[in-house]
């Protein structure tokens, strides 16, 4: 009586599915990852500081993780639940993690093609630039290169899938998802990136000009150090000559005196240790990606999902 | 064939509703032996009542002899109501006749002589039960 | 329609927490069993916990407490929800679609014949159908993924009066034809003759009445006489009302006793309406044990 059509319930079934709902945010996506190709591009060595493209397109690097965390991620579960559809799509033979976690893996993926295109043209156009400050150490060079983005892509994405199970709106998901991951962010590159490892010291006669570390070394701390080796920051330094009523270079040096300095310092970690901190930093994003996406599949899972 | 109607709101179980139909249809001769009534299919479809119901009704028919079902066919009628013969069935009309018109000389309306009718009825059927 | 059982509920009880307000039972202590191939009716007011229900039978909700077994041959459960949720951007095409994806066994044909019977445009986005076209959008893929046991929680409530005769004929004809259990809430009692033939009362979340509807309305009786403070005939009053003259009676009779008055008392029947009305009346005013 009735005719039963070949199966569903398979993965290229999910694969259309999720195209299908998610199109045109992926297709925003490679359009904004083309004009992005494009506009780096444009961007010459000679032009540099004159237009500001050159910082808008690195600025757009730095963020543009963000957006998938604000765009795919926060509203994949949080749409469903605004609009009672996970009524809907959750009473089907497909379970709710298992559409949950396949529409997630084929949006991760889809962000590691976007984020590696993005970082690409972004290292490209920073190696271009050649000049101090933007070496692979720095904080765009740092950030720029292609596994740091996907992998921020990805901490990004499992961020917004997260918020979305629990704040089941979309605007307030997104709005959570972009405090937490420029929170997240801003805090690692702040205050956990520069002490992945102890910082190498190096120390020079006082009053020398500039800071003798080498090349493309990530500068840290500097100040003096008196001839026990105790540090004098410069704080301290500051502080000592705002005493006296004009804050100049000869006071500076009266007050190094006074505290007793013997030598300058300055921190630094040296370029050869880069491999190593990207590491670490892509440890420190996956292991909260994994965990932010354990709990987003337990919440779901836990069936107290309407 | 008949066309069953089930009165939603009434008090009287749905199923019971479509044996009356049947048993009036029978008494009044639109239903002979030999007669096939609609399959379940066709009363859910013309009249929206529950399968069981019709089901129910026709296992109910079955019973009392009614009707029969044949494998793979159907439901055909069986039997008729043989209620009484003719001449005594024109008796008995002629006498409610009389009396109807003794009851309406005393003043009584249509629905005074219904209940009238079913006190007396149902009096007559407690008296058989006891 | 088989002889087995689709579907039982075993003590089930849900609670939610509502912080900080502590936590409410919005079920408890239910337990019932629908044969397969019944049409059942689950009757309550608003907020009586019809959806918690149902939501625990289709298992998009985990219960507190109790279990929710589905019979060998009821294993494909599908649910409409009140308010039928579709993708508003997705073509009727697309959402059937949708369904044939997101399950294993899928009947395109079945889906596209409830669609033609209601002419709903296939190539509609569904945000631009009306209400009750997005309703039948969501009984066709409802009936599509071929369930043996279908919840639909409210299905007539945004369909005109035509259409809610055609579609309750419809799915019976599902049920006719396939032998297919249905489990469907309303509070619309009025509608229920010959399309029910089981029934669940819920009220604030506990189940008032169960059973057979037939059965259940052959149970009750009314007896109406004169002024009386004592029931004339066998069975336990349920509802006892008086004028200067007249009393009525509402009485719930044992299995095997028939209901028997002497005149100038008569016996009427029941009527679904009638009993469900006093079962919550009585409900409300805190009459809970009246023995099944």
């Amino acid at each position: 009586m009735t005719t039963m059509t070949a199966s569903g319930a398979r993965f290229p079934d999910l694969v259309w599915l999720t195209w299908r709902q998610h199109r045109w945010s992926i297709i925003a996506a490679v359009v904004a990852l083309g004009g992005y190709g494009v506009a780096c591009q444009l961007v010459q060595p000679g032009r540099y500081g004159v237009s500001g493209l050159f910082e808008s397109l690195a600025l757009f690097a730095q963020i543009a993780a963000g957006l998938v965390a604000v765009f795919w991620g926060a509203p994949l579960l949080a749409r469903e639940h605004e609009q009672r559809t996970h009524l809907l799509s959750w009473g089907q033979d497909v379970s709710p993690v298992r559409w949950s976690v396949s529409k997630a893996a084929l949006l991760a993926a889809g962000a590691v093609v976007v984020a590696t295109g993005l970082g690409l043209a972004g290292t490209a156009m920073l190696s271009r630039m050649s000049r101090p400050g933007n070496g692979p150490f720095s904080t765009w060079g740092f950030e720029l290169w292609p596994p740091m983005q996907i992998v921020y892509a990805l901490f990004g994405l499992a961020l917004g899938v997260a918020v979305s199970a629990v704040a089941r709106r979309t605007v307030p998901a997104m709005g959570i998802t972009l405090v937490g991951f420029t929170a997240v962010r801003v805090f690692v590159a702040v205050w956990m990136r520069p002490t992945y490892l102890p910082p190498v010291r190096t120390t020079y006669p006082l009053a020398e000009q500039g800071f003798p570390i080498p090349p493309d070394a990530l500068r840290l701390d500097f100040g003096d150090v008196d001839a026990a080796g105790r540090t004098i920051s410069q704080s301290q330094i500051l502080q000592c000559a705002m005493r006296g009523n004009h804050a100049d270079f000869t006071d500076l040096a009266a007050c190094e005196k006074k505290l007793g300095a013997t030598q300058s310092f300055v921190d630094y970690q040296p370029i050869d240790r880069l491999l190593t901190f990207h590491l670490i930093e892509m440890g420190i994003f996956l292991l909260l990606s994994a965990g932010l996406f354990v709990l987003a599949c337990r919440l779901v899972g836990r069936q107290g999902a309407l | 064939m008949v066309e069953f109607r089930v009165d939603r709101s009434g008090g009287l179980p749905a199923y019971l509703q479509l044996v009356q139909q049947v048993r009036e249809a029978l008494r009044l001769g639109w239903l002979a032996p030999g007669d096939r009534l609609p399959t379940v299919r066709e009363v859910v479809a013309a009249s929206g009542v529950n399968p069981n119901t019709v089901l129910k009704a026709y296992r109910e028919l079955e019973l009392v002899g009614l009707v029969e079902a044949r494998q793979g066919s159907g439901t055909y009628v069986k039997a008729t109501l043989g209620t009484a013969s003719p001449e005594l069935m024109v008796e008995l009309r002629a006498q409610l006749e009389k009396w109807v018109h003794g009851a309406r000389q005393a003043g009584l309306e249509d629905e005074d002589i219904h209940a009238l009718l079913g006190a007396v009825l149902a009096g007559d059927m407690k008296g058989k039960e006891s | 329609m088989s002889d087995g059982i689709a579907v039982t509920v075993d003590d089930l009880g849900k609670r939610y927490r509502r912080w900080p307000h502590g936590s409410v039972w919005a079920l408890r202590h239910c337990s019932f069993e629908l044969p397969a191939g019944v049409v059942a009716a689950l009757v309550g007011m608003n907020g009586a916990g019809k959806t918690t229900l149902m939501s625990v039978v289709t298992g998009l909700l985990a219960p507190t407490e109790g279990a929710v077994r589905l019979g060998d041959d009821a294993s494909r459960v599908s649910f409409v929800a009140q308010d039928k949720p579709l993708y508003r951007h997705f073509s009727v095409t697309d959402m059937l679609k949708v369904g044939a994806s997101l399950n294993r066994v899928w009947d395109q044909r079945r889906a596209l014949r409830w669609l033609e019977r209601f002419q709903i445009p296939l190539d509609r986005p569904c945000g631009r159908l009306s209400g009750g076209q997005q309703a039948q959008v969501a009984f066709a893929i409802a009936l599509g993924s071929c369930p043996s046991l279908l919840l639909l929680d409210e299905p007539l409530s945004n369909l005109d009066p035509l259409a809610r005769r055609e579609v309750t004929k419809e799915l019976l004809g599902e049920v006719a034809d396939t032998g297919l259990t249905v489990l469907l809430s309303t509070h619309v009692v009025a509608e229920l003759g010959g399309v029910a033939d089981h029934l669940l009362l819920l009220a604030a979340g506990t189940l008032l009445e169960q059973g057979d509807v037939d059965d259940l309305l052959a149970s009750h009786v009314r007896y109406v006489g004169p002024r009386s403070d004592t029931s004339p005939g066998p069975g336990q009053i349920l509802q006892a009302r008086h004028t200067d003259r007249q009393s009525t009676f509402l009485v719930r009779l044992a299995s095997d006793s028939a209901p028997r008055v002497d005149p100038p008392w008569t016996t009427q029947t029941v009527t679904l309406e009638d009993l469900v009305l006093v079962r919550l009346e009585m409900a409300r005013s805190g009459v809970r044990g009246v023995a099944a």
